[in-house]
């Protein structure tokens, strides 16, 4: 999942898009793992295993869970990986353009 | 007359209390598993040596034959699990079989990790998982052989704690048809939350009507509307993961539980849901309750649809700098759950 999601990153640089983790990993091999990894974009530790605040919340029961929201922070799609993401990700940005 | 009843009185008291017996040590050691409360667990082999104490004071008790199956299902290859055994042979034959089929699954297992591990590409992997799968099979062969036999029992619910594929059509009828009274569901209704059986739904009807079990039918709610919301999603399938899933559960199976009218279906699901968050929020569930667990179906299905406002995350980075979701409103964002296993 790290490469796709590095060149997913690196494509839409300079554009509206963001790419946001959820982390359930302990603190010192979240550190580790964005070292090694070359993990640019931003992460919310989530208390360092999978029974976190934030996953909790948001009923997440198996790993990884991908949300996509729009521009306006609307819930567009759920689970889409690889081509999938990347179509999710494409459609939005251009209907942002529209809009 | 008083003598008599005196005396029935005594019978019947003197078995329910060595089930009582053999209850207090087998319902705190699973309490305390599935609490994680591994410091105040008893020891392996100190249950098996109090156990197996208590069975030979009570050979023929049925309560006797109970626990030494809870006993081979947990420690089947610790030491002083031979006695077990033998008196299980002498007194209980049907049960025996069923004890060598979990000592015979035991060693599976273990052969299947070493040769998973031994693989040289996909194929031998594949190969490992269909022949440790195949044990799965001797269980539910003893299930038809011997119907309403308590092995029986054992069996199907061992099947379905460990071999998911193999959770069917027949194993949910002959369940319902013969156990449906037993507190043993409770273990086989979570299992099928995400089972591909058209027959799931009706068995978890029934039980939920039936079972005088308070916290089996507390399962079976939760459970029920957990099916109903995850057969939505395999409605709404793409083709190419429909394939995959007939690969494993068959494509008769797949098709019927496709079918299904999804708005109905999920609308039926939610009422289970806030049945379970209600009436039976107390009912235990893993290391929590049915009601926390309904309630956080019920806030994804709610909250966190498809053309819902995402709600807000507020929280820190690794290094302790605080951001929150809403700081990147104005970008399509991807949120990502993630962690490195």
């Amino acid at each position: 999942m790290y490469p796709h999601e590095r060149s997913l990153v690196k494509r839409l640089a300079g554009k509206p898009f963001a790419l946001l983790g959820v982390n359930s990993d302990p603190k010192e091999r979240l550190r580790q793992v964005m070292k090694k990894e070359n993990i640019t974009w931003r992460s919310w530790w989530d208390g360092g295993d999978t029974g976190g605040p934030i996953a909790t919340r948001w009923n997440v029961q198996g790993w990884p869970t991908v949300y996509v929201l729009d521009h306006k922070g609307v819930i567009r799609f759920k689970g889409p990986r690889e081509e999938a993401l990347d179509k999710a990700v494409d459609q939005l940005l251009a209907e942002m353009r529209q809009d | 007359m008083w003598l008599v009843l005196g005396c029935l009185g005594a019978d019947a008291a003197d078995s329910t209390v060595v089930k009582a017996q053999y209850d207090a040590i087998t319902k705190e050691y699973d309490h305390n598993t599935r609490r994680r409360e591994t410091a105040v667990r008893a020891k392996p082999d100190e249950v098996v040596a109090k156990i197996v104490a208590l069975a030979e004071q009570h050979p023929k008790d049925p309560a006797t034959e109970e626990a030494l199956l809870w006993l081979q299902e947990r420690f089947s290859r610790m030491k002083g699990m031979e006695k077990a055994g033998a008196l299980l042979a002498s007194h209980f034959p049907v049960s025996k079989e069923y004890a060598d089929l979990v000592a015979a699954h035991h060693e599976a297992q273990q052969n299947y990790f070493t040769e998973t591990r031994q693989a040289k590409n996909g194929d031998e992997q594949i190969a490992a998982w269909e022949k440790f799968q195949g044990t799965g099979k001797a269980f539910v062969e003893l299930a038809r052989k011997h119907p309403r036999h308590p092995a029986a029992l054992r069996s199907l619910v061992f099947v379905t704690q460990r071999f998911h594929q193999l959770v069917n059509n027949e194993l949910v009828d002959m369940l319902g048809r013969d156990f449906i009274d037993r507190p043993q569901l409770a273990a086989v209704c979570p299992v099928l939350a995400y089972s591909v059986s058209s027959r799931a739904e009706v068995f978890l009807r029934a039980v939920l009507a039936r079972s005088p079990h308070r916290e089996v039918k507390g399962q079976a709610a939760l459970t029920l509307g957990q099916l109903l919301l995850h057969e939505v999603n395999l409605t709404a399938l793409s083709s190419a993961d429909a394939k995959h899933l007939e690969s494993i559960y068959g494509r008769e199976a797949v098709a019927q539980v496709r079918a299904r009218d999804a708005a109905h279906a999920r609308a039926e699901g939610e009422k289970f849901l806030e049945l379970a968050a209600g009436e039976y929020a107390d009912v235990e569930f893993w290391s929590g309750t049915v009601g926390g667990r309904a309630k956080a179906e019920l806030f994804e299905l709610r909250e966190l649809a498809v053309g819902k406002v995402a709600p807000e995350i507020e929280g820190e980075d690794v290094d302790g700098v605080k951001f929150k979701l809403s700081d990147y409103r104005g970008k399509v964002v991807v949120i990502d759950f993630w962690g490195d296993w």
